[in-house]
């Protein structure tokens, strides 16, 4: 087997980045790996969001932001190539507060990375009546919210789903249920050993393998420091519309389903779901809308997602292996766009491509 | 203070392990969700009419002896009823419902008997209105002691016989069985049996079966193929071909049975380890020789959810894990150890009878493997074809096709499409049943709200 690029991960982002090399004329084999294995992807909430990413780090937010603002045509295209509606919807969003002190203290960290943009930021803080205007569900504990108008939210499982047949109709190969046990590097690029004893052959790799690049990066000459962060969400019924607008913890989906979540978790490689976590969530919830609890829970899940010690992206190129790029972050979705079309000129070396000198793993 | 064990489900099983462990010492709390004990087979033994219990002969009425023995353990016994288990934890934890109310409470140790599902039966036309499993129609006659009318039966085994012989004793004989199952199958599995008074009573009953549904003048055809349901108006049309022509026969309600497999949500839950079954073609979690699931320290599994092998034998598994637990609680005896080798013995008895039923009416393999068209997930309306085009768009299992089409994402949490996406996956990717793995089954197992979760905040 041999291709252009060997991409290792065919989650959200490896599937992104295999996109974006695919429509430059690339040719990709994804190494995948099995059913059961920890998929970041499949555990998404779903949000494609900007507030409160990158305070303290401006290159993060204006990433982020570079990413949303393309995201319209991004989703319309893979429409366009796959038929399959992935539902974003760039409503703007919120983040709730029942604690003033803690919205004004946001909204001065806000200010703060609004100044660092150069102005570019346009946040607004939603006192109570404001939001009760916009919300009407909000209960009374509710004092007010940060509201970020790019804000929005997509079904991330169709969005998976659209990236996975947009590259199996652009002709990559896809390996699934497979290991890469051992690398070398020759002069004809890389060669890849597969736990079936596979070959893969290919002049470039990137590592998009999620918790999987702890054990990978270092056979590329990276540090590959990533952790897990056990999130839990839970799922309604479908309800009648009950929110306008996502907030960080609470979305409503174009079907009627409530989806909430907002814990995190330091416990290791479990993705078990627990009680006492899932009820605080649905406490916490239910403080913020009220009406929630009455809803029937039909389902819950927990996945780990995929966390470098500041929280920000690794983007990074080998210099031990070079042909080699490491490429990690916990918000897949917030930047499949930048991923499909911008890291393909990155990982290429072409003219074009965005400076990701800021998301080095030499900041560690 | 006794140990606190936690028998979940009151059939058979869980009766008898309720009992059996109330007799050796120990508080049991028996949760079910059902308003009386019984199970599925004995469903509403307390309260069914002296007439009803005799249509539904001695086999259902073997009942009343497990119910008595229960009813002598007031004391030790707390029997809830009306109640749903929506969570479970290896500790020992375990979430129900009842009421309105939800309560968390720790045990000992836990005992899963949770018994069967009907296979689920995917045929072009098996989502329409009025048509339902033989086994639905059967609760029906237990609860109402009422007949449906008008009904064919189609699919194979003995609970289709079973429920078609209650029809026809209660005045509504079905107006036909279209078996997919031969003469030939069962000349084939008989090897299986051997002569012995299990053995044969199984085979009376049989014969009896038959014998009263020719009295009744039902017509019984073998070897069924090419289901399909449609449906114009109120009547439904089954369409099948037989001895290779093509037939269709009209009725009310069309019931499907192809036999019941092991109800694993609450094992794979907790995480157990779990293993193919080619004899059934289903997964069993994997137990010790006395139920102990494999990997856990304080959790049991008996009765059919560990493997099909009938009420008969639920009763002396559960009786069987209850000594075990008993043993690792309170030390073993040489009393105990000489009821556990009988009680072993009496068990295996079962098992040559098991593998004739299993061989002679083995689910037909469009059944399995259904057609692209058939609906495969009832919950989100998902089709064979539709998983097929996800398998080829690379999804690497059971849960990555969840993710792409929402099969199994429904309210009955993949109960009904687990074994067919499975068998999709094992055939279009030439692995194992066992390699392509099932659903993630997760909290809650059943519905639960939002508030009464909220009600388990630590906080």
């Amino acid at each position: 087997m041999q291709a252009d690029f060997a991409v290792i991960g065919g989650g959200v982002v490896g599937l992104s980045i295999a996109h974006g090399l695919l429509k430059q004329g690339k040719t990709v084999v994804c190494i995948d790996g099995t059913d059961s294995d920890f998929r970041a992807s499949r555990g998404n909430f779903g949000l494609v969001w900007i507030q409160s990413k990158g305070i303290g780090h401006a290159p993060y937010a204006a990433w982020t932001q570079k990413a949303v603002r393309r995201y319209r045509g991004f989703v319309d295209q893979l429409k366009a190539d796959t038929g399959i509606e992935v539902s974003y919807q760039q409503t703007g969003g919120y983040e709730y507060f029942v604690d003033d002190a803690a919205l004004q203290a946001r909204a001065a960290s806000f200010e703060q990375l609004k100044q660092d943009l150069g102005g570019d930021y346009p946040y607004e803080v939603f006192d109570r009546d404001r939001i009760k205007h916009e919300e009407p569900a909000v209960g009374p504990l509710v004092c007010g919210a940060t509201f970020y108008p790019e804000d929005g939210h997509i079904n991330p499982l169709q969005l998976l789903h659209a990236l996975a047949h947009a590259c199996v109709d652009l002709g990559f190969v896809h390996l699934t249920g497979r290991k890469v046990v051992g690398a070398t590097q020759g002069d004809a690029g890389f060669s890849l050993t597969l736990d079936n004893q596979q070959t893969v052959r290919a002049e470039r790799v990137v590592v998009a393998a999620g918790l999987g690049a702890k054990v990978l990066g270092p056979m590329f000459g990276f540090r590959g420091l990533v952790m897990p962060q056990r999130g839990q969400v839970l799922v309604t019924e479908k309800l009648p519309k009950l929110v306008n607008r996502p907030s960080l913890t609470v979305r409503q989906v174009n079907e009627g389903a409530i989806q909430i979540g907002d814990s995190k978790e330091d416990v290791g490689y479990d993705d078990s779901e627990t009680v006492p976590t899932t009820a605080s969530i649905a406490a916490r919830a239910i403080k913020v809308i009220p009406a929630l609890k009455s809803a029937r829970l039909v389902r819950t899940w927990a996945a780990l997602r995929v966390m470098s010690p500041d929280g920000l992206p690794i983007y990074q190129k080998s210099t031990q292996c070079p042909g080699a790029a490491l490429v990690t972050c916990h918000s897949g979705i917030s930047l499949a766009a930048a991923h499909s079309e911008l890291l393909s000129g990155w990982l290429l070396d072409q003219p074009t491509a965005p400076d990701l000198a800021y998301f080095s793993e030499d900041r560690f | 203070m006794s140990q606190h064990v936690c028998v979940i489900g009151a059939g058979p099983a869980g009766m008898a392990t309720a009992s059996t462990l109330c007799e050796q010492g120990f508080a049991v709390t028996l949760l079910d969700e059902q308003p009386a004990v019984g199970g599925q087979i004995y469903r509403n033994i307390t309260r069914v009419s002296a007439s009803t219990a005799h249509v539904l002969g001695a086999d259902y009425q073997a009942g009343q002896t497990l119910v008595d023995r229960l009813n002598t353990q007031p004391e030790r016994l707390r029997h809830l009823c009306s109640t749903v288990v929506w969570g479970v934890d290896p500790d020992g934890t375990v979430n129900w419902k009842a009421n309105g109310q939800t309560c968390t409470e720790q045990f000992d140790a836990l005992v899963l008997a949770t018994g069967a599902l009907e296979r689920p039966t995917p045929m072009p036309g098996w989502t329409l209105p009025g048509v339902m499993t033989a086994g639905a129609a059967q609760i029906h006659l237990k609860n109402t002691g009422k007949p449906l009318c008008n009904t064919v039966l189609v699919g194979n085994g003995p609970l289709m016989y079973l429920v078609a012989s209650q029809l026809a004793a209660l005045g509504a004989p079905p107006r036909a069985l279209v078996d997919t199952s031969t003469f030939g199958d069962e000349a084939a599995a008989a090897h299986y049996l051997r002569p012995t008074a299990t053995t044969l009573g199984y085979f009376v009953k049989g014969l009896k079966l038959k014998a009263l549904l020719r009295r009744h003048g039902v017509v019984h055809l073998r070897g069924a193929t090419n289901l399909r349901i449609e449906q114009a108006g109120e009547q439904l049309t089954l369409h099948y071909q037989h001895h290779g022509k093509a037939q269709h026969i009209d009725s009310d309600y069309m019931l499907l049975h192809f036999g019941v497999v092991p109800n694993i949500q609450l094992s794979k839950a907790l995480g157990a380890d779990h293993h193919w079954s080619a004899q059934n073609q289903c997964f069993e979690p994997t137990t010790s020789e006395t139920g102990r699931l494999s990997g856990l320290k304080h959790v049991w599994q008996v009765g059919d959810g560990a493997g099909i092998l009938g009420a008969e034998a639920a009763a002396i598994s559960g009786e069987i894990a209850a000594l075990e637990i008993a043993s690792a609680f309170k030390g073993n005896s040489p009393s105990i150890s000489e009821r556990l080798r009988h009680l072993q013995a009496a068990k295996t008895k079962f098992q040559p009878i098991r593998r004739f039923l299993d061989h002679a009416y083995a689910p037909p393999q469009s059944v399995l493997c259904p057609s692209d068209d058939t609906i495969v997930c009832r919950c989100e309306e998902i089709t064979a074809g539709q998983i097929k085009t996800a398998i080829a768009e690379g999804a690497q299992g059971p849960n990555q096709a969840k993710a792409f089409t929402r099969c199994g994402m429904g309210s009955c949490q993949g109960r009904y499409c687990g074994l067919t996406v499975n068998q999709l996956f094992a055939q279009a990717l030439g692995q194992s049943p066992a390699e392509v793995g099932y659903y993630r089954i997760r909290t809650p197992i059943k519905p639960i709200t939002l508030g009464e979760l909220a009600s388990h905040d630590p906080a």
